[in-house]
């Protein structure tokens, strides 16, 4: 999925799977702040809301 | 006879564009339209020596996806923002007499009989069509068996020639007069011969088929007519006549959007009930409702055909379905096969 | 009156006469030298408007869709893809064996019904008539993988060059150069469904596009909307396509489908290969993506 998104030209920084069980909330802070700083770094993405 | 030499087409088509959308025959890339002449769009796109678009100029009274109105929430309240009906002048320019007649059947349906759909006619009111004679017609166009003449788009206000050189430009409406004096300055003025008869390859006669096709819902014919179709939407999105559509809405937050889109009886939710059941469960039922909508139901309420003749779904049709020999078959069975 | 023609009539007829079948699927002439279409034959005398020529294009095995929930017995005639279809439907469970009689055809490759009818009808679209179709150029396995029965020679592949040339081109380019190159092309689709409907591997019974209680995908035809629905309908067939090319032939307005089904096949083969979509039947056998392993890549995670 994230290859294919790639492909059609999407930053592939905004596209995240984790697999994270309910007991590691630390885990989950660190994959959320890490997601968060990546799509930070290419800017909000205008192409499919634009696009409507 | 008024006259347009065809090296001023382009100047013609660049002063109706500055007081009106106008919409030319374009050929795209893969495809071909009847899409907007502005700066963008360069002379050797305009398809004119072309026999017709891929895809019908029924999408300038009818786009496939049309915004109605907008509005918002607040609470249990809603307020209706602004009603998005379109009132621009806008211009065919180019269409042959199977789209033109298409736009007769679309204006009965949308305009007539006690209801008048207010974002068709606000398209409507504001367009002029430049119709043009067709004498040499496709392989695969059968207008004249539907009852249309080729020569004479009805429904223009304008009609062209092709005369080699020029267009011979006859204006038959008001409309159409008013236009020609806008464009006087461009247009000359000598007699040019007019095209005389079209000879068709395709033919079909159609002869009490309508009266036939209402004995003939349950004839065992549509399973075996339907059996190659794959219940897709391109003849009905191709079609020049079909006009069905559908009304959705668009939410985000507390704003959003009512718009209506095409919508084809070929698929399963055009039909799906809200309950949960679906009238027509199968292929032949769906295939059916369409060539009893085009060669029945309309013609019984509207006294014209829904078909045109036009020949894009014959072409298109990725697994051979053919309206023209469909109608020959449902002449051909005993009505009374059960 | 081709030899194959009269082989094929031959054996409809047989397989209708002796009731081992009740239905046979083949190609029919239409009214033109260049339209051949489907049809169904249920009466041995019928038998005798079957083809087979170079017209025969049609993916036959996506009408076996239509036979699911019954008992009939069919014969159906394939061609190399045809058959990876036809395998498709067995190993995707939507169909079983018994009720299939298949006859395979080395296939020669095939012209396109639909673009020669448009070169000859004076309308302006793709008219790429020349020699073989679009799919049948880019064809590696031209000769049935499952048959009872097999007609024609063995054919060698059609593919001349480099299978995933294009993809990788497109690869090559830059975010923004890929992004326009997608949105000009999904911009001009008009959701006629042409290429969902056409394919054996969308054998969903109820289809996402379809659902309205939640509606997943809007339906207006601008851009957002169409991109999700071509990247939801090549996902949905992410290692299982079987590169018979019929949504590319079927698509009225000339969007590059199969650009984007051989994008996930070479990332699968790659990934999880090497691997080919419904080349045998093998008991129990599932696409790559249908099934769990404990070393599957999860380089995504």
């Amino acid at each position: 999925m994230k290859n294919f998104l790639e492909y059609l030209g999407f930053e592939p920084e905004r596209y995240h799977t984790a697999w994270i069980s309910g007991s590691e909330g630390q885990k989950f802070a660190d994959v959320v702040t890490r997601v968060v700083e990546d799509v930070r770094q290419v800017g909000p993405s205008r192409k499919m809301r634009d696009a409507r | 006879m008024k006259t347009l030499a065809k090296t001023k087409i382009e100047a013609v088509l660049n002063q109706l564009a500055e007081k009106a959308e106008v919409y030319v025959p374009l050929k795209q890339g893969a495809i071909s339209s009847f899409g907007v002449w502005s700066a963008a769009v360069s002379g050797e796109n305009l398809a004119l020596e072309s026999l017709n678009t891929l895809m019908s100029p029924k999408s300038v009274v009818l786009p496939q996806t049309e915004k109605m109105y907008t509005f918002a929430t607040s609470g249990q309240q809603a307020e209706v923002k602004e009603v998005c009906a379109d009132s621009g002048e806008r211009v065919i320019f180019g269409a042959r007499a199977c789209d033109t007649k298409s736009l007769n059947v679309l204006d009965e349906v949308f305009l007539t009989r006690g209801y008048e759909d207010a974002f068709y006619k606000a398209r409507r009111e504001k367009l002029t069509v430049i119709g043009r004679a067709c004498a040499q017609p496709g392989p695969h166009c059968f207008c004249s068996s539907m009852g249309v003449d080729p020569l004479e788009p009805a429904g223009a206000d304008v009609i062209l020639y092709d005369a080699g050189e020029e267009f011979g430009w006859e204006p038959v409406t008001e409309r159409g007069q008013a236009l020609t004096n806008q464009l006087n300055e461009f247009l000359g003025d000598r007699e040019l011969p007019k095209p005389s008869a079209a000879e068709f390859r395709t033919r079909v006669d159609i002869e009490g088929l309508p009266e036939k096709l209402n004995r003939m819902f349950a004839h065992p014919v549509w399973e075996e007519l339907a059996a190659k179709c794959m219940n897709c939407g391109i003849c009905t999105y191709l079609c020049p006549g079909c006009y069905c559509f559908d009304i959705q809405v668009k939410t985000r937050g507390q704003e959003g959007y009512r718009f209506r889109c095409w919508d084809s009886c070929m698929y399963p939710e055009y039909t799906q009930m809200a309950g949960g059941h679906n009238p027509r469960q199968s292929k032949h039922e769906r295939f059916r409702n369409r060539f009893l909508h085009k060669l029945e139901f309309i013609h019984e309420r509207y006294g014209t055909l829904g078909c045109t003749g036009c020949g894009r779904c014959v072409v298109m049709c990725p697994n051979g379905v053919n309206i023209v020999s469909i109608i020959n078959r449902l002449r051909e069975v005993d009505v009374d096969v059960r | 009156m081709s030899e194959l023609t009269a082989r094929v009539r031959e054996i409809a007829k047989r397989l209708l006469d002796n009731q081992q079948v009740d239905v046979v699927f083949g190609w029919e002439k239409g009214t033109e030298p260049f339209s051949s279409t489907p049809v169904f034959i249920r009466r041995p005398e019928e038998a005798e408007r079957l083809v087979f020529d170079e017209f025969c294009i049609h993916n036959l095995s996506t009408y076996l869709l239509d036979y699911r929930d019954g008992s009939e017995k069919i014969g159906i005639f394939v061609k190399g893809c045809d058959s990876r279809g036809v395998v498709r439907l067995l190993e995707d469970e939507q169909f079983t064996r018994e009720r299939l009689y298949i006859i395979g055809i080395g296939c020669p490759g095939m012209k396109d019904p639909v673009a020669h009818a448009l070169a000859a009808s004076g309308l302006d679209g793709n008219q790429d008539t020349a020699g073989l179709s679009a799919k049948c150029r880019q064809c590696v396995h031209p000769n049935p993988v499952l048959y009872d029965e097999l007609l024609g020679v063995q054919q060698e592949p059609h593919l001349r060059g480099e299978r995933f040339a294009e993809v990788k081109q497109i690869e090559a380019m830059s975010t923004a150069e890929r992004y326009q190159f997608f949105a000009d092309i999904f911009s001009r689709c008009i959701r006629c469904y042409a290429c969902r409907n056409i394919c054996v591997a969308c054998n969903c019974r109820r289809c996402i596009f379809e659902e309205t209680r939640p509606q997943w995908v809007g339906r207006e035809t601008n851009l957002a909307d169409n991109m999700m629905y071509h990247v939801i309908r090549t996902m949905h067939v992410a290692g299982r396509c079987v590169e018979c090319g019929e949504c590319e032939r079927a698509c009225p307005v000339g969007i590059p489908l199969m650009l984007l089904n051989r994008k996930l096949i070479k990332d699968v083969n790659q990934l999880f290969g090497p691997y080919e979509a419904a080349l045998s039947l093998e008991e129990g056998a599932k696409p790559p993506l249908s099934r769990y392993r404990t070393d599957d890549p999860d380089n995504f995670l």
